[in-house]
This record gives structure tokens, C-alpha cells and sequence, in this order.
């Protein structure tokens, strides 16, 4: 029953890992002016001075973003070159890249919410996905590998 | 998902199936637990299938020995590890399980385990490669060769990989309290 309950807990639905992702801290450009910081659970964000690059919790740049009051900025590890240099290496190496815990959650929710921000949302969408489809494949391949009869626990997303 | 738990109705279920036990002693009025006895003991040297949890105690106690059961025998073994995607394991259907009890008593049964984990990776490996291109009209036959316990994997996998699809293309969708949140 303990165990069950354990379970449980631990098989999130993908909006609900899509919900944890967006604490991640991104960087936007607010195009409002605010005089005093907005204080909340996770900490103090702000004052806002438009055109001054300030770092937000990806929740707080989606629903500035949404409202039009603000530009999202790529990460470093989205940009078009960063990312062509991961797939290469997850293609060509054995070993996964360094990447964000939630990185497909983190880069959906910044190219749904701002892809007009973006000059190549399309390109980036596609090498999002064909990393993502490496290293599952690659993930699948390491199964061969098991080589003890111990339960074995996924401890990243793939 | 092959931890021990107390709590676990599958496993205490699973320990309900018998294995081959040979008694290094003489049992008294126990003889019922041999249908095709007519003698209500049991002698030394007989050779009874009795359920595991039974066999672990007596194992524990050195009444006796586990002998190996019929589905892990050594041509059964070998044909499973020839090729383990293409055998059926309906026949078996808690093999894994089964072969996890098994070992876990010791008395020369811990070989089971190697065994299982060489035959588990193939098939583990196929069912999520499967469970990529699943068609429920056309591959039921499929799916009625799997274990119980690859059953529920199969199932779990080609739910998850649903899910995934549906979230990927966004849309509108009922909120569902967190699991955190429900009583």
C-alpha cells in the first residue's frame, strides 16, 4: 500500500511536469515600468524598466509575454547553434548532453508563448524534437545494458 | 515494480504457486498436500509440490529442498534465451515474479534471477519499441504473448506515449486536481 501510494505520487501527468518547469528562471525584456518589486512565494522580482534585460520565473514571462508586455529572450543552451552542437553530440556520443532537467517542457512553453519573439521558432521546435528523439533512442539502447536484477529508476526526463 | 512489499496482492498471490519441494524428512498427517498420495504422511525423499511461501519456511527450517520448477528447466531456459522476443509467455504469465520469490529463498535457486534479467532486456527493449507503433486492431495477437507483468508495462508505455502526443499538440484540455491535492 505504502509503495502503491509512492507510486503514485511519483507518475506526474505532462501538464504537471510542464507546471514545475515553469519556476526556471528565464530572461525577458519588459516593455512596462514598474516602481516596486513584485513580491512573491518564490521571491522578489523587478522593478521593471523598459528595455532593461531583468531574469523572471518562466511563469511570470509567460503571463507578461501573453499580455504583451514584455519580450522573451533564448536561453543560451536554445540558441540555433547551441543546440545543433547538442544534437551532434547526442548523435555521435554515448553519453547524454548537459542540458536543463525540463528542457523540453521549458522550451515548448517559451516557443507556444513567444515565438514571435524568435527568428527560427520552426527550426528550433525541429531540433528540440529530433534531441529529444535521440536520446530516447538512445535510453531504449542502454536497456541492453542492464546487467542486475535491481530496480532501475529513471532519474532524469529523457 | 519486482521490490518486495508486504502490501502487495500480486505478490502474495504469486507466492501461492507451488514449486517442487523434496522432504529430507518425514512429515506426519500433512499428507494432503500430496493429491495423488493416499498416504497421510509424508516420507523422506517424496517429492511434493507445495507453495512458496510454504517451501520458503521448511527451506528456512532444512526440511527440505526446492527442486527446479518445470517452466525454469533448462530447455526451457534455453529456448527463452535463444530468442527472447519471439517465445510467448502467456502459458507463464507471472514468470517474473515467480522467478524473483524464487531466488529470493536461496537454496540454489539465485541462477533464476541471472536468467530473467538476460531474457527481461530484449523484451523490455521490444515492448517499448512496439508500444511506439501499436495498432489495437492489428496487434492484439502480439500483446497475447507477453507476461502479466509486460502487460501492464505495454499498457503504461503506450498510455504515457499518448499523453506525450496529446500534450505536444497542445489544445484544450480538462484540469485535473494534482494527486497532492485529492483525498
Amino acid at each position: 500500500m505504502i509503495n502503491q501510494e509512492r507510486q503514485e505520487f511519483e507518475q506526474l501527468s505532462f501538464p504537471e511536469i510542464e507546471f514545475l518547469a515553469e519556476e526556471e528562471i528565464v530572461d525577458i525584456i519588459p516593455s512596462i515600468r514598474t516602481e516596486e518589486e513584485v513580491d512573491v512565494v518564490t521571491g522578489r522580482y523587478g522593478p521593471f524598466r523598459p528595455g532593461e534585460q531583468t531574469q523572471v520565473p518562466l511563469w511570470m514571462a509567460s503571463l507578461l509575454r501573453k499580455k504583451r508586455q514584455c519580450t522573451l529572450c533564448l536561453p543560451d543552451w536554445m540558441r540555433e547553434d547551441s543546440l545543433i552542437q547538442t544534437l551532434n553530440y547526442e548523435q555521435t556520443q554515448g553519453q547524454f548532453s548537459t542540458l536543463p532537467f525540463r528542457y523540453s517542457e521549458i522550451a515548448k512553453l517559451l516557443l507556444d508563448t513567444g515565438s514571435e519573439d524568435f527568428q527560427n521558432s520552426q527550426k528550433l521546435r525541429s531540433l528540440i524534437h529530433d534531441i529529444e528523439l535521440t536520446r530516447k533512442t538512445k535510453l531504449e539502447a542502454s536497456i541492453k545494458q542492464i546487467e542486475r536484477a535491481e530496480e532501475l529508476r529513471v532519474v532524469c526526463s529523457f | 515494480m519486482l521490490t518486495q512489499d508486504f502490501y502487495s496482492i500480486d505478490q502474495f498471490l504469486v507466492s501461492q504457486q507451488t514449486v517442487p519441494f523434496k522432504f529430507f524428512q518425514p512429515a506426519e498427517s500433512v499428507g494432503y498436500l500430496n493429491p495423488g498420495g493416499t498416504d497421510t504422511t509424508i516420507n523422506q525423499g517424496d517429492i511434493v509440490n507445495i507453495p512458496i511461501w510454504l517451501a520458503r519456511s521448511l527451506v528456512n527450517n532444512h526440511f527440505g529442498q526446492i527442486l527446479t520448477p518445470q517452466c525454469l528447466e533448462t530447455s526451457n531456459k534455453n529456448m527463452l534465451i535463444s530468442d527472447p522476443t519471439a517465445c510467448s509467455l502467456s502459458e507463464v504469465p507471472n514468470i517474473y515474479e515467480y522467478g524473483i520469490q524464487l531466488a529470493s529463498i536461496g537454496s540454489g535457486m539465485e541462477d533464476h534471477r541471472a536468467f530473467l534479467t538476460q531474457i527481461w532486456g530484449p523484451r523490455f527493449q521490444e515492448i517499448l519499441t512496439k508500444s511506439h507503433t501499436y495498432n489495437r486492431e492489428l496487434d492484439r495477437s502480439q500483446i497475447s504473448r507477453l507476461s502479466e507483468l509486460e502487460k501492464k508495462i505495454f499498457a503504461g508505455s503506450t498510455d504515457a506515449i499518448q499523453q506525450l502526443e496529446d500534450w505536444h499538440a497542445g489544445g484544450t484540455e480538462q484540469l485535473k486536481a494534482s494527486k497532492l491535492a485529492q483525498t
